[in-house]
């Protein structure tokens, strides 16, 4: 019942909550307290250090929590609906799995230097956006094979236009 | 003595030149678009005036509006900032005619040194070493080649109206020659209307130093020493510091007089900025001249305790220069680091929105000028900077540990930015021994800073995260139970 777990990208952290003070992490037990000091404003206490926390945004499971200046994107269930998530994921994998890139910002496509059916890897430039002055690299999420719908080089870009699709 | 100044600009330079004016018993009238409403240098400002719509040609490029704006509320001068009108030489002419005094050069001086072969020819004449090369635009391929075999390659190919590392191209040999040529005239005459190109030696890995001068219209003539500003990323300077670690005495000695002769040779009066290109050996070759205040002025005046932007409007004011040159000295370190709403761990896509978190950081020696409050919105229609950090040290390790301590200390949530990639860079080794050139972000720094993202490392701010994470969920759990309960006992209540 007081069983989490929290991703943080690619890691893992089980929390169990123990009683009032005490927690354990990844199997480590930590002393701990946690104060509201405004409605999204958090002091954390974890064995004698302090983070104040702000939490900037919360939908569902997933969170945007600034920890000391550091911003960290979090997705939190309990360990059983942890579980049931992981059991769709691996599921849907077996189906394809499409990643949908949007514009950032509005903007205009200056360069396309991938094109549709062209395979591309994690971290590759896409294509290149200008916006607010400057050019922006638009990398691929994931590696897989491009498909460009209706984006050419000049054209311009409102915020959230689908740019292209990976699979 | 003027009693009204209009600032045509926006964020943390309006910011900055509102605190000179109110230190002086100057009023200050800010402008601001409709995508500026509330922001923070529309509220230090004595008066603001709504200017026009978000984009800027319709409001801080709007030249005809702002004289119109000055001349109806009384406004003696105007200070153009730096960025949207600030070296437009036609603005500053139209300033100048309609008997409001410009904070900055004469149209004049800022028209001598727009056009990049006209500088290089002017500066040959006063003796300020320029990048062998021409100074004429070149006129065909085979004048082109024959001149760049007589430079020797590698060489670069440049617009005359170019600037901001638009309109150049490298080339290492003859037999690229042509096809550079041309695609270089076409880029030119699409981005600057004008395709006059010029050939200049290609000095490669150099480092970028500035001198800041500061003149009169008396023709007192003083320099400020330098600044090194060679952290850059795509032309776009990211840490400057002053003095640099690089320069003995005897370089600095020659490169502030090279700047004064270049600033006498435009008959300059108020602040400017030589900037120059050195090569491992110390030559030092004219690059550009800045006509305005420049972003990264804080660190002359941090080493130097001149503030630049009283003595400008001093300057303008008819004033004499308030110092000798005797009597300025570079005391300590100042290193700059910009802050920008840039994703670093994302191809430093810019990001826009509300600063939902905004701390900014304190302490000894530190000094932070920004345009934005808790709040503030990063608007998609203007620079994405936040915010700029200035430490002074004693020596230079002493600021950079100053940096990285005040770096840690923003608290930056809304958008994202560009922290961490500034703490890595100050870390790197080529900084720190202060071997670094304008290429080193991109051809060094940059691509361990990836390489380090990519190993995932867990610090201790991350566990706080995925605790509180959890506690939220938790505590939203007990919430729905205890509602549910309630129900239940309301429901129970009912019926008893």
């Amino acid at each position: 019942m007081n069983e989490f777990v929290s991703r943080i990208e690619e890691r893992k952290y089980s929390v169990k909550f123990l009683d009032e003070f005490h927690l354990q992490l990844n199997e480590k037990e930590y002393e701990y307290s946690i104060k509201k000091i405004s409605s999204d404003s958090y002091v954390l206490e974890l064995n004698n250090k302090t983070f104040i926390c702000s939490v900037i945004e919360n939908k569902n499971s997933s969170f945007e929590i600034l920890v000391n200046g550091n911003l960290k994107k979090v997705i939190s269930h309990s360990l059983i609906s942890d579980k049931a998530e992981e059991l769709l994921k691996a599921q849907s994998k077996e189906h394809s799995s499409v990643m949908v890139v949007k514009a950032p910002m509005p903007g205009m496509i200056l360069k396309i230097k991938k094109h549709t059916g062209e395979n591309v890897e994690r971290g590759e430039t896409v294509m290149i956006l200008e916006a607010m002055k400057m050019e922006n690299e638009i990398r691929a999420p994931i590696s897989g094979c491009i498909t460009l719908d209706s984006i050419k080089e000049g054209i311009s870009v409102e915020k959230n236009t689908k740019l292209f699709e990976i699979r | 003595m003027i009693r009204k100044i209009l600032i045509a600009n926006r964020g943390e330079i309006a910011v900055r030149i509102i605190r000179a004016c109110k230190e002086l018993g100057i009023k200050s009238a800010a402008i601001y678009s409709d995508a500026d409403i509330g922001s923070l240098h529309t509220i230090l400002a004595d008066e603001s005036y709504l200017i026009g719509p978000a984009p800027s040609s319709q409001s801080y490029l709007n030249k005809q509006k702002i004289i119109q704006l000055a001349k109806e509320i009384n406004a003696e001068a105007i200070h153009p900032g730096y960025g949207f009108l600030s070296e437009n030489s036609e603005f500053i002419k139209m300033v100048e005619e309609s008997g409001i005094k410009f904070i900055g050069p004469s149209s004049k001086s800022v028209q001598m040194m727009g056009s990049k072969t006209a500088a290089r020819s002017l500066m040959q004449k006063n003796n300020v070493p320029i990048v062998p090369g021409t100074t004429e635009p070149i006129k065909t391929v085979s004048e082109g080649l024959s001149l760049a075999n007589e430079i020797g390659f590698p060489v670069l190919l440049k617009a005359s109206a170019g600037g901001g590392g638009k309109g150049m191209r490298k080339v290492y040999s003859s037999n690229e020659f042509e096809s550079a040529f041309e695609s270089t005239k076409r880029e030119a005459l699409k981005a600057f209307g004008n395709d006059d190109i010029y050939i200049e030696k290609l000095i490669e890995n150099p480092k970028h130093i500035e001198v800041q001068i500061i003149a009169d219209e008396f023709g007192n003539y003083r320099h400020l020493f330098e600044r090194e500003c060679s952290i850059q990323r795509r032309h776009q300077k990211i840490i400057e510091e002053s003095p640099s670690g690089f320069l003995d005495d005897q370089t600095r000695q020659a490169i502030t007089s090279a700047a004064l002769n270049a600033a006498k040779a435009c008959d300059y009066f108020n602040a400017g900025t030589i900037e120059f290109l050195m090569d491992s050996n110390k030559n030092f070759y004219f690059l550009e001249m800045n006509t305005r205040l420049q972003v990264e002025h804080p660190v002359t005046e941090l080493v130097t305790g001149i503030d630049l932007v009283k003595e400008q409007i001093m300057i303008a004011s008819g004033e004499k220069i308030s110092f000798d040159q005797k009597n300025i000295n570079q005391n300590g370190v100042a290193i700059e680091c910009r802050i920008y709403a840039e994703d670093s761990s994302q191809g430093f896509l810019p990001s826009a929105g509300k600063l939902k978190v905004y701390k900014e950081p304190g302490g000894p020696h530190i000094r932070v000028d920004s345009g934005v409050i808790l709040n503030s919105e990063i608007s998609v229609h203007y620079d994405p900077m936040v915010s700029k950090l200035i430490c002074w040290g004693s020596n230079r390790d002493e600021a950079i540990k100053r940096s990285l301590r005040a770096l840690d200390e923003y608290f930056i949530g809304g958008v994202s930015n560009n922290i961490s990639f500034l703490k890595f860079i100050l870390q790197s080794k080529e900084f720190q021994d202060c071997t670094h050139n304008i290429n080193s972000v991109e051809q060094n720094i940059l691509k361990s800073f990836e390489e380090q993202l990519n190993l995932n490392e867990t610090d201790e701010t991350e566990i706080a995260a995925a605790i509180l994470a959890a506690h939220l969920k938790s505590t939203v759990k007990l919430k729905v139970a205890s509602e549910n309960s309630n129900t239940n006992r309301w429901h129970d209540l009912l019926y008893e």
